[in-house]
């Protein structure tokens, strides 16, 4: 996942080009800009604290860790996967967000300032979103561990209207968590439009690639949660054989590849919404998760 | 001069794209090297009449589309590579052109675009105009033109990082 985080960026950012008739940057490029990134050197401004150094590494590792726990390319769990469940797996990827967030706001900067206070608005909108999805998930598979969840959904919970929708307000939330229209642009360059990239933008050298692959790392993880866990929980590895894992990279690869055409189609087709119309969008999305919730029940 | 162009690019695309473009780097500075394929710009407008802001944006557009080279233009100069200046530099500029330079990490590299940017044209002379901008920030590369063609700044930009378009099939 390490290294595939950058190739799924690539593929989306050149697909993305294409539906604007542009040529596009090649999709080797996230990769050509880490090595560049890791080559210059870090510039912090003489206001910040020992929070720039550690936000980071945090950032990047947190979804490493996630992966540890969801079921990327095997059907039984890993060792570590009993460590934490869903929800400890959703407050890791929180805490690693709220040191990014720390390290823009400590540098004291008007645009990152911005940039948190927008990220901190639409993260308390989407946090019962997350929480419904995850507990009606979890309702699904009896558990809140993902292993569970991934065989109840490949099991007689496939297709039912409380799966429909829960999928439906999963899409919504990667949309709304990892910053892509019709929740924010991540090409603009309009400083005052922005609302991820600006988080980003006093950090220089090796930790913009830091917190740059961490962010693709954690949409491929929010990404293997739907795919894995909700959508299509097939094709994973019962055992650690070379040929069984194999199969389950390739398969993984490209449903996360497909995963993320379907969001640049979304990208093609919508305009970003204004600031305060993302209230709306994030209302729908937990409606949406709170009717497969009560779709469960009702059945 | 400028029209005879205009017309063979209408008629045939950009020229800059009709040449062969090296995909590695073969520039002698390592710095040139690092950015042969992963270019960030910050642009700074010192005083423009805007001519070589709409060629420069220009670049991002269907027909040039500098991303397909790796390069792209960023907000913040804590995430440039290359600060790109345009316009008549006046005085008044001097101290935000010394700071965006100094917020840059290194390495970093600075090009002058654009006939004001280089000597201030017209306005050289007149009171509050800097005369030399490598009196204020080390400046790699000029980009002559009133303004600027997206096929001279293109070609600027891939010469600088040493993927120097080669002439195809005609005289250079």
């Amino acid at each position: 996942m390490l290294l595939f985080a950058p190739l799924l960026k690539g593929i989306m950012d050149r697909a993305k080009a294409r539906g604007m008739r542009r040529v596009g940057p090649p999709i080797l490029q996230p990769y050509r800009n880490l090595y560049k990134w890791l080559h210059k050197e870090p510039i912090w401004n003489t206001e910040t604290t020992a929070i720039r150094s550690i936000a980071p590494t945090v950032y990047f590792s947190a979804p490493l860790i996630v992966a540890l726990l969801i079921p990327v390319l095997t059907t039984f769990p890993l060792p570590l996967a009993f460590m934490a469940d869903m929800l400890g797996g959703g407050m890791i990827l929180g805490a690693g967000g709220l040191l990014l967030l720390l390290a823009a706001a400590d540098t004291g900067s008007p645009f990152t300032g911005i940039a948190v206070s927008r990220v901190r608005f639409i993260g308390t909108l989407a946090e019962p979103l997350t929480l419904t999805a995850l507990f009606t998930a979890a309702a699904v598979g009896r558990a809140t561990i993902p292993y569970a969840v991934n065989q109840a959904f490949g099991g007689p919970a496939l297709f039912t209207p409380s799966h429909a929708l829960l999928l439906v307000a999963w899409i919504l939330l990667i949309l709304a968590e990892a910053g892509r229209l019709p929740v924010d642009n991540p090409d603009s360059s309009q400083e005052l439009s922005l609302i991820d990239p600006n988080r980003t933008f006093e950090a220089s050298g090796p930790d913009l690639a830091l917190f740059e692959w961490g962010g693709w790392m954690k949409f491929a993880v929010l990404g293997i949660i739907l795919v894995n866990v909700l959508a299509t929980p097939w094709g994973l590895a019962p055992s650690l054989a070379p040929a069984a894992l194999g199969l389950a990279i390739l398969a993984t690869a490209a449903k996360l590849t497909v995963l993320g055409l379907l969001v640049v189609l979304v990208e093609w087709s919508f305009a970003k919404l204004r600031l305060l119309r993302i209230a709306e969008y994030l209302t729908v999305s937990v409606a949406i998760a709170a009717l497969a919730a009560l779709a469960i029940a009702i059945s | 001069m400028f029209y005879p162009r205009w017309l063979v690019n209408l008629a045939k695309g950009p020229a800059v794209l009709r040449r062969k473009v090296a995909s590695r780097g073969k520039a002698a500075s390592p710095t040139a090297r690092l950015f042969a394929r992963s270019l960030a710009i910050r642009h700074l407008d010192a005083g423009s009449c805007n001519g070589c802001e709409s060629e420069l944006s220009l670049l991002g557009s269907p027909v040039y589309d500098l991303s397909r080279f790796g390069f792209s233009f960023t907000p913040s100069p804590r995430h440039a590579d290359l600060l790109l200046i345009t316009g008549v530099v006046t005085d008044a500029m001097v101290p935000l052109i010394r700071a965006t330079y100094e917020a840059m990490p290194d390495p970093r590299l600075v090009v002058a675009a654009g006939a004001c940017a280089i000597d201030g044209c017209v306005f050289r002379g007149a009171p509050g105009v800097v005369g030399n901008l490598q009196d204020i920030v080390p400046v790699d590369r000029w980009i002559p033109g009133c303004p600027p063609s997206p096929d001279d700044l293109l070609d600027g930009l891939l010469a600088l990082v040493g993927r120097a378009a080669q002439p195809r099939g005609e005289a250079s």
